[in-house]
This record gives C-alpha cells, sequence and structure tokens, in this order.
C-alpha cells in the first residue's frame, strides 16, 4: 500500500515572503503542504470528485484573496475550517438525489490490492451512509491519522467532542459494515 | 461470505488498523496547475478589499457636493448661468424647448422650477418669467 503520511509531521508551512506590497504568500508550498489531505477530507463530505475539487480550488482561491489581511496563526486549521464551510455550502446547493447516489471516500479504489478491494468498497458503502461530520472525522482519524486534538483544532471543537464524535461514527460504521454481511 | 464475516471478528483496533492501510487518493496534477495559474494572475479581489481606497476619495466628493448644494442655496441661483447672463449670451429657444417648458408647467411642476431647469434658454426663460408675473397679477 505503501501510502504515505503527509499530515503527521508537521506540514510544511507556507513562506510568506516580505516585500513592500504587504508579503506575498507562496502558493504553491501551501498546496503542497495541506491540499492532498484537504481534497480527501472534501471528498469523504461531499462524495463527488468535481465538487470536491471546485471546493478545494475556492478555499485555495480564498488564501490569495486574502493577501495582506493579517497573519494566519494555524494554516491548517484555517485551511480546514474554510473546507468545511465550503463542502457545506456546496451540500446546500446540491439536490437530493445527487447526494443519494454518490459513494466515494478517500480511499482509492483503483490502487488497493486486490485482498483490500472488498473492505475498500464495504468502507465507501457504509461511509455513504453516515452523517457529514462524522464522515468527516472519520476521514480525518483513519484517513490522515490525526489525533483528536489536531482533529479538533482543524474543526475549531473542543478534544472531547472530537473524540465522541469520531468514536459514535466508528460505533455507526462498524455496524453497517456488519449489516451488510448477512 | 467467509471474507465478509472478519468484520465481526475484528476489534475495533483492527478495523481501524486495516482501513488505516488502504490507499488514499489525491488530487488531480491538473488542479494544481489549475490554482496555481491564479497566483500569477492579477489576485481576484473582494470589493471590500477596496474599501479603505475609495474612502477618502469618496468623503471629499461628497463634501464637495454638499458646499456646492449649500451655496446654490444661500446664493438662490442655480449651477447654470444666471438668466441674466443667459439672456446675454444664448440665441433664442427652439420650438421645441419652449414647447417642453409648457408641458413641464401644465403638468403642475411650479413655474419657479422649471425656470431654474439648467438646459433653458433664454427666451423660454423670459416667456415662462412674463407667464409668472402675469399668474402673480391675475392672482
Amino acid at each position: 500500500m505503501g501510502t504515505s503520511r503527509v499530515l503527521t509531521a508537521e506540514p510544511a508551512r507556507p513562506r510568506e515572503e516580505a516585500g513592500g506590497n504587504g508579503g506575498r504568500l507562496d502558493l504553491g508550498a501551501a498546496y503542497d503542504a495541506h491540499a492532498g489531505a484537504l481534497y480527501r477530507y472534501l471528498l469523504t463530505l461531499l462524495a463527488n470528485r468535481e465538487e470536491a475539487e471546485d471546493a478545494l480550488h475556492e478555499v485555495m482561491l480564498g488564501l490569495l484573496r486574502r493577501r495582506g489581511g493579517g497573519q494566519i496563526r494555524d494554516l491548517r486549521a484555517y485551511l480546514f475550517q474554510a473546507a468545511r464551510r465550503q463542502a457545506f455550502q456546496a451540500m446546500r446547493r446540491r439536490r437530493r438525489d445527487q447526494e443519494a447516489s454518490a459513494v466515494l471516500s478517500w480511499v482509492d479504489l483503483e490502487a488497493c490490492d486486490p485482498a483490500d478491494r472488498d473492505l475498500a468498497i464495504d468502507l465507501d458503502r457504509a461511509l455513504a451512509e453516515l452523517p457529514a461530520e462524522q464522515r468527516g472525522v472519520i476521514a480525518l482519524k483513519l484517513g490522515e491519522d490525526l489525533t483528536f486534538r489536531e482533529i479538533a483544532a482543524l474543526l475549531d471543537l473542543p478534544a472531547n467532542t472530537a473524540a465522541s464524535r469520531y468514536r459514535l461514527a466508528l460505533a455507526r460504521l462498524r455496524r453497517l459494515l456488519e449489516s451488510g454481511e448477512s | 461470505m467467509s471474507e465478509h464475516r472478519r468484520y465481526r471478528d475484528m476489534t475495533d483496533e483492527g478495523l481501524e488498523t486495516a482501513i488505516r492501510g488502504l490507499p488514499r487518493r489525491e488530487p488531480r496534477a491538473r488542479l494544481r496547475e489549475r490554482i496555481l495559474s491564479h497566483s500569477s494572475a492579477p489576485t481576484p479581489r473582494r470589493i471590500s478589499a477596496f474599501r479603505p481606497a475609495f474612502a477618502l476619495p469618496a468623503l471629499v466628493l461628497l463634501l464637495l457636493a454638499d458646499w456646492l448644494v449649500l451655496r446654490s442655496q444661500s446664493s438662490g441661483t442655480p449651477y447654470s448661468p444666471s438668466p441674466q447672463a443667459a439672456v446675454a449670451q444664448a440665441g433664442p429657444a427652439s420650438r421645441e424647448e419652449i414647447g417642453l417648458m409648457r408641458d413641464l408647467a401644465a403638468s403642475g411642476l411650479p413655474l419657479r422650477l422649471a425656470m431654474r431647469h439648467p438646459s433653458l434658454q433664454p427666451e423660454t426663460y423670459l416667456e415662462l418669467r412674463d407667464r409668472m408675473l402675469n399668474e402673480a397679477d391675475g392672482g
């Protein structure tokens, strides 16, 4: 499988180049450090590749627009909170039938080992049954391997809420996976 | 079916480990290009970003407009040249203009206001003035 874990280490911070125009953000560095995790989070929330890409595009452009608008203390948290807002806006815009038919998560089914493909498909289907907030926490915990403290910081939640939301989501996910067995 | 049975046999930790081991999707390469193309292009900025730049010129314009209004009100003259000066400078009024002013007056617009119309030609002004005087005499 050999997937890289981008966010387990401290992510690279985009550089603010000193300049007379109030500083220039290195968008490429910000993208390389955070886009993968943001994309998977958005994909799991939205279950739609195009919508996830559009939302990521908006999030990164938002970063450009606020150039000169003051220092961002925690860029990763800022981006995830912006991504979450974008995702929920997109969900409000979309039609219900699209939501029901979409089955997509952070897991790359095409790249799965044959032995894992059943689990990946089952997971995709089970995730589609969870509410978006629970899907998001599962994606951050299991997809990105983040701690509850990190998840809490990204979603602007108390750490206990992040942990309880995850446990609730995992229990429900498990029930859904088991119910597919019979 | 035997393979499906594994979920019931798995502990939570086992399930988490199995899910963590699955390969993850990455955004398509062209998305990076699409996003980064904006950083070299002029930044799309919200209109609110321009507010500070607009504030001072807008304030100056507003004060200037206020001053002009107050000045014209206190002197009692319109912005256009005084009727006397206009009489001295301008040519005869066109028939259409006189008709327009008559229509305005007939529609209930007070003559005094009609006479302050900035495009009023001298002859029209004099005709309206006569009319106003006649009305005042008649009243």
